[in-house]
């Protein structure tokens, strides 16, 4: 018998097959040398495949943000007091506008309410503009 | 003299400063990446309202009625304020529009597929691939 045809005899009923194991370990021969561990690569993959072009562009809706991003501010409202002070000086200057008699003062007025009520959201735009400053 | 001490106030009541402005668009922004998307709409209908000029308005306003789930206001909004001539050879000459040929008819596509209106949806989308290859001839769509 070929020294890698196994009786059933040698593995063992299936009740036993911790032992059947032992056995199939036992009856391979010395000599016999296991297949090397290598990796398989396609060669028509690259190393980087399109990484590089799909990481600027996570995702559609990053891209329409990306292209709405704020630009030309002037860069005297990222110094920390100049942005503070304009901050906190729009709430009021909106309600101002709002009593006017403009058209759109309803819209203008809604803002000055709901600036009024950000605060939460000001600490995070002096955080951002602070980042800024520094780089 | 209070103006001197406060340069970052507006000097003509009437309006808001330059800088006031900025620090509104950051918040814009800011609304729209991370608060709540329906707070973005009420402070880009308000600048919109204060800037009428500003062709980059509409499309936030756009995209923060986009992200709080009403389609068809971002529609509306693209459809009536943005002029037609936006993609057209006219406009051409104005860097600034055509830089935002690609972001209009992608809003224009995401609000149209929020319609359910899949055909439209598919024409925007081509013409957002078109005008971005034309911008970014390296980009990847």
């Amino acid at each position: 018998m070929n020294s890698l045809q196994i009786s059933s005899q040698e593995i063992g009923r299936p009740s036993e097959f911790t032992n059947g194991l032992v056995a199939i370990n036992r009856s391979l021969p010395d000599s016999m040398a296991l297949p090397v561990q290598v990796f398989l690569v396609s060669s028509d993959v690259s190393d980087k495949p399109q990484l590089d072009a799909l990481y600027p562009m996570t995702s559609i809706s990053d891209y329409a943000l990306n292209a709405l991003r704020p630009s030309g501010l002037n860069p005297d409202i990222f110094s920390s007091a100049c942005f503070r002070d304009s901050l906190a000086s729009i709430p009021q200057q909106l309600q101002l506008l709002a009593l006017q008699g403009r058209a759109d003062a309803r819209k203008i007025g809604r803002l000055a309410r709901m600036l009024a009520k950000q605060d939460e959201l000001f600490r995070l735009a002096q955080m951002y503009a602070s980042a800024l400053v520094q780089g | 003299m209070a103006q001197a001490l406060l340069p970052c106030l507006p000097s003509d009541p009437s309006e808001l400063s330059v800088r006031q402005a900025d620090v509104l668009r950051v918040i814009g922004f800011l609304q729209l990446q991370y608060g709540d998307p329906s707070d973005a709409v009420v402070l880009f209908d308000a600048l919109r309202a204060l800037y009428p000029s500003d062709r980059n308005l509409p499309l936030s306003l756009a995209l923060a009625y986009l992200r709080s789930g009403d389609p068809l206001s971002a529609l509306e909004i693209l459809d009536g304020a943005m002029p037609m001539t936006l993609t057209g050879q006219e406009d051409v000459a104005a860097p600034r529009h055509v830089a935002l040929a690609p972001c209009y008819h992608l809003l224009r596509g995401q609000a149209l597929a929020g319609l359910g209106r899949m055909a439209e949806a598919a024409r925007a989308m081509r013409l957002f691939i078109r005008h971005r290859r034309l911008l970014e001839p390296q980009a990847s769509i």
